[in-house]
């Protein structure tokens, strides 16, 4: 699947926020922002991100850089 | 010769028209859209948006208008206190929209999110508006800018209101006008927890109108703050692209 474009959760398919790429020998995932090139992994939208939990034994590395939350507008 | 005391009649319209008002802006606003739809072949776009949203005031708008004329003085301003007074109102209104779109809406998602990491009501903009750009956005931007605001302070903050305040008092009046506002804004596909956040801001803002509306005595305010919470998302959305 392609980790630029959607969010690899199944059923979802959101804007790609956060790119996720892991080292499987050394039992480590990386969050990096979605504009870092990474060869293998996956795309996940914002709310996947904020949900993602690595598995049990392996490390979570969060390289993003930090950003203040936008709330976008609303129309009534 | 002005009109004596004793021949000043206390309007009847009521929440029965309220709730007629409702009913035929959901029945009109329903079939406007699927004709839209048939029409031009897509379930959303730009016709079926439009098209839902004038079939939804046939009975928002028209219903009070209709109360007023029949039922009433004859007039919404003297009914219902649709009026301005440009010297008060703008400045309150543009402050209260502004506080409304990045104060209110944003406190209560952030409430909702500490309980629910997952709430996100992106979505809503795109449901609403059909996300349109380019000529889209100019042609549907006086519609969400000065129409909504019209039509939607004018039922909501003039019949609705004031029906429920005449027979419960202004607090009744805030807190129902704000709920029928949010519920009739609710809408489903975003999670259930960004749906009852979404509706409970939307809500929230309603009750500021409501409140703007008790204490002044007119919708000058809620009109310019309603028109002011659009705007801003129709800049947000010309930005985007």
């Amino acid at each position: 699947m392609d980790h630029n474009s959607a969010c690899s959760h199944p059923g979802c398919g959101g804007v790609v926020a956060t790119k996720l790429t892991y080292d499987y020998a050394g039992r480590t995932v990386w969050l990096v922002d979605p504009g870092v090139t990474i060869e293998h992994g996956m795309g996940l939208c914002q709310a996947h991100a904020a949900t993602f939990r690595p598995p049990v034994g392996w490390v979570l590395e969060d390289e993003r850089l930090p950003t203040i939350p936008r709330q976008p507008p609303i129309a009534v | 010769m002005p009109a004596a005391a004793s021949d000043v009649v206390a309007p009847t319209w009521g929440l029965g028209d309220a709730v007629a008002g409702l009913a035929v802006g959901l029945v009109a606003g329903g079939l406007a859209g699927a004709i839209a739809s048939g029409i031009t072949g897509k379930v959303d776009g730009l016709p079926v948006t439009i098209a839902g949203l004038v079939g939804l005031w046939v009975g928002l708008a028209g219903v009070p208008l209709l109360a007023a004329r029949r039922k009433g003085s004859g007039s919404v301003v003297e009914d219902f206190g649709m009026r301005l007074e440009p010297r008060s109102d703008i400045g309150l209104g543009i402050a209260v929209g502004l506080a409304g779109q990045f104060f209110v809406v944003r406190v209560i998602v952030d409430l909702f999110q500490s309980f629910a990491h997952d709430v996100d009501v992106a979505q809503q903009t795109k449901n609403v508006t059909g996300n349109p750009h380019g000529l889209g956005l100019v042609i549907l931007a006086p519609f969400l800018v000065l129409g909504a605001p019209v039509v939607e302070e004018l039922f909501f903050r003039g019949l609705v209101l004031r029906s429920l305040a005449r027979r419960g008092g202004p607090v009744l009046a805030v807190l129902g006008s704000s709920v029928l506002f949010g519920l009739v804004h609710f809408q489903t596909g975003m999670g259930a927890a960004s749906d009852a956040a979404l509706m409970c801001a939307i809500g929230a803002f309603g009750m500021l109108l409501a409140l703007l509306a008790v204490r002044t005595g007119r919708l000058g305010p809620g009109l310019i703050a309603h028109a002011t919470f659009n705007a801003i998302t129709v800049i947000a959305l010309a930005t985007a692209h």
